[in-house]
C-alpha cells in the first residue's frame, strides 16, 4: 500500500531522514517508535503530504504522495501539534472535516462527541490538552480514511480515556478496515494494538518486523555473570544490570531449545523484555544498538 | 465528489457565511445613511458628496476593499492550515482560492452595481441630487452589466493583491513585514529621487497594467502555496 524509497528529509544543514526504505501493507496497524529527534514526524508529515522531502519516493497504491489530490484524499493524519489554527471552535473543524474527507461519518462523529464527553461549542484554543487531543481523535476515526496516522494520540489524556480511545480504535478498524500509524511514547500501553512495529534510529529504520518475531528476541536472563556469559556469547547485548552477585542481561537475539535449557541447569532466569523495555534498551546509549561479547 | 469540488464547496460556503454577514451590516449603515440624510440634511452628509451630490451606497466600496483585505486573510490564516490538515493538497487549495475570489468579486459587484443603479432614485425622492459620476463609471449613462463589470475588474484585482500578500505573510511572518518596510523606504527614496517616473507611462496604459499585476499576484500567490507548510504553535 506505501511504498517509500530512499526517503531523506534535511532541515537546514540537519539531516533528520537518512534514507528511509519502508513498504507498509493494507489493513494492518503498525506502530511507529523512535526516540525524541529521531524523525519519527518528519517521517508522517511527509506521507501525509503536509511537508515537502528532499528527495526519495512516498508512493501510495503506486502512486506519489506528494501534491497528489487522487491519493491525499485517502490520508487522515492527527497530529500533536493540532490543526494549525486554535482560534476556531470545535465544531467548525468537525463540520471541515465532513466536508473535506469523502468517507467522513457524522454519526460515528456524534457518537464520539456523546463517548468522549466534548464540548464541540467551545474554541480549540480554550480546551485543555486532553480535549484537544480527543478532537483529533475524532477526526482520525471518523475520517475512515484509508490510511489513517494518529501522532502521538495520547498527549494530556487520562488512562481512562486513553483506554476508551484504544477500545474505540480496535472496535472501528474491526468493523472498517484500514491502514493505521500509531506514533506513541506509551508503548506498552499500546503494544498490543500493533500488529507490526517499526523503529527508527538516527533518521533510519532500525527494525520493523511483527511485535510477536520481535518480543520473540527479547530477553532478560538473570544469575550468575559466569553461567550467562559461555551461552551468550556472539549474542547481541542491549542492557546490562549488577545486583551483587548476580547479574540481569537483557539480549536481542535468537535463543534456541538447547541455549535455553543450559542456561535453566545454570540456574539462569530467563524471561521475555517488555516492548517498551525493548525499544528503550535498543535506542538508547551505551548499548544503543546492542554490542557482542568478543 | 473529488477532493477539488469539496474544497470549492466548504470555501465557498465559509465566504458566503462571512459575504452574508458583512452585506447584512452594510445595508444596515446605508439605510441608517439615507435616514440620517433625511433627518439631518442640514447638520451633517452620511456618505460620500461632490458639491451637492451625494452617494451613500458609493461610500460602501470603502467598507469592501477592507472587506477582501480580511477575507484574504482568512483565507491564509484559518482556512488553509484547516484544509492543508484536513488532507488537501495545495494546489487544490489555491484553485479553489482564485475560483472563490472570482465567484466573491462578481458577487460584490453584483450587489453594489445594482445598489448604485437604484440609489439615485431613492435619493432624489428624498430631495437630494444623487452622485452617479464615479470616474470609471456613470450609473447615469452606463448599463448595469458595464458597472458590474468594470467593479468586478476592480475587486478582482485588489483581491488577487491581497491574496499575494497574505500568503507573503503566512510564509514570511514578520520578516515579511521587514521587506515591506525596506522596501517602502526605498520607494520614498525612488520617488524623491525622480528614479520611478517611468511608472507614469505605466500607469497611462492602466488597463495593461492591471492585467499584468492581477496575473502576476495569481502566479506569484500559487507557488508560494505550493511551497508553504502549516505553521503550528510552539510549546
Amino acid at each position: 500500500m506505501i511504498e517509500i524509497k530512499n526517503l531523506y528529509k534535511s532541515y537546514g544543514k540537519t539531516e533528520v531522514l537518512k534514507g528511509i526504505n519502508l513498504n507498509l501493507e493494507e489493513n494492518k496497524i503498525y506502530g511507529l517508535l523512535g526516540r525524541n529527534g529521531d524523525g519519527k514526524t518528519t517521517l508522517l508529515n511527509i506521507i501525509s503530504n503536509q511537508i515537502r522531502k528532499t528527495s526519495g519516493e512516498v508512493k501510495l497504491y503506486g502512486e506519489n504522495v506528494f501534491e497528489n489530490p487522487k491519493q491525499v484524499k485517502n490520508i487522515c493524519i492527527v497530529k500533536d501539534s493540532g490543526f494549525g489554527m486554535e482560534e476556531i471552535k470545535v465544531k467548525k473543524i468537525f463540520e471541515a472535516a465532513r466536508m473535506l474527507y469523502k468517507n467522513w461519518d457524522e454519526e460515528y462523529k456524534n457518537q464520539l462527541v456523546k463517548e468522549f464527553d466534548l464540548n464541540v461549542r467551545k474554541k480549540y484554543n480554550k480546551l485543555s490538552r486532553g480535549n484537544q487531543t480527543k478532537v483529533g481523535l475524532i477526526v482520525g476515526l471518523a475520517s475512515r480514511a484509508k490510511l489513517t496516522i494518529f501522532d502521538e494520540p495520547s498527549l494530556g489524556l487520562d488512562a481512562a480515556t486513553r483506554y476508551k480511545f484504544y477500545n474505540l480504535l480496535l472496535e472501528d478498524f474491526e468493523n472498517n478496515p484500514r491502514t493505521i500509524i500509531i506514533s506513541t511514547h506509551l508503548i506498552d500501553e499500546v503494544a498490543n494494538l500493533f500488529e507490526e512495529v517499526i523503529i527508527l534510529k538516527d533518521g533510519q529504520v532500525y527494525i520493523k518486523d511483527e511485535v510477536a518475531n520481535i518480543l520473540k528476541k527479547g530477553y532478560f536472563l538473570n544469575g550468575k555473570e559466569e553461567n550467562i556469559i559461555p551461552v551468550i556469547r556472539n549474542k547481541n547485548i542491549i542492557h546490562r544490570e549488577e545486583f551483587g552477585n548476580s547479574i540481569i542481561i537483557g539480549i536481542f537475539d535468537d535463543l534456541d531449545e538447547r541455549e535455553k535449557s543450559m542456561l535453566r541447569q545454570n540456574n539462569v532466569e530467563i524471561s521475555q523484555i517488555p516492548l517498551q523495555k525493548l525499544f528503550i534498551y535498543l535506542t538508547e546509549n551505551p548499548y544503543k544498538g546492542g554490542h557482542v561479547y568478543e | 465528489m473529488s477532493s477539488q469540488k469539496r474544497i470549492i464547496k466548504y470555501q465557498l460556503n465559509e465566504a458566503f457565511k462571512a459575504l452574508a454577514v458583512f452585506w447584512g451590516i452594510l445595508l444596515l449603515v446605508d439605510v441608517l445613511g439615507f435616514i440620517g440624510n433625511i433627518y439631518y440634511n442640514n447638520m451633517w452628509t452620511f456618505g460620500i458628496h461632490a458639491s451637492t451630490k451625494i452617494s451613500i451606497v458609493g461610500g460602501n466600496t470603502v467598507a469592501i476593499f477592507i472587506f477582501f483585505i480580511v477575507y484574504c486573510y482568512t483565507r491564509y490564516y484559518e482556512d488553509f492550515p484547516i484544509a492543508i490538515c484536513l488532507s488537501v493538497t495545495r494546489g487544490d487549495y489555491f484553485k479553489s482560492v482564485v475560483l472563490e475570489n472570482i465567484i466573491v468579486s462578481f458577487f460584490v459587484a453584483l450587489i453594489e452595481g445594482i445598489l448604485l443603479k437604484i440609489e439615485p432614485y431613492v435619493i432624489s425622492a428624498a430631495g437630494s441630487t444623487p452622485l452617479q459620476d464615479f470616474s470609471i463609471f456613470n450609473t447615469k449613462t452606463d448599463s448595469l452589466i458595464y458597472i458590474v463589470l468594470v467593479m468586478f475588474i476592480a475587486f478582482f484585482i485588489n483581491v488577487s493583491f491581497w491574496t499575494l500578500v497574505a500568503a507573503l505573510n503566512y510564509k514570511f511572518g514578520y520578516r515579511f513585514w521587514i521587506a515591506i518596510s525596506a522596501l517602502f523606504v526605498l520607494f520614498i527614496f525612488m520617488l524623491n529621487s525622480g528614479t520611478l517616473n517611468f511608472l507614469d507611462t505605466i500607469f497611462s496604459k492602466r488597463w495593461l497594467f492591471f492585467g499584468v499585476l492581477t496575473v502576476a499576484c495569481n502566479v506569484a500567490s500559487y507557488y508560494i502555496t505550493l511551497n508553504t507548510n502549516v505553521k503550528h504553535r510552539v510549546g
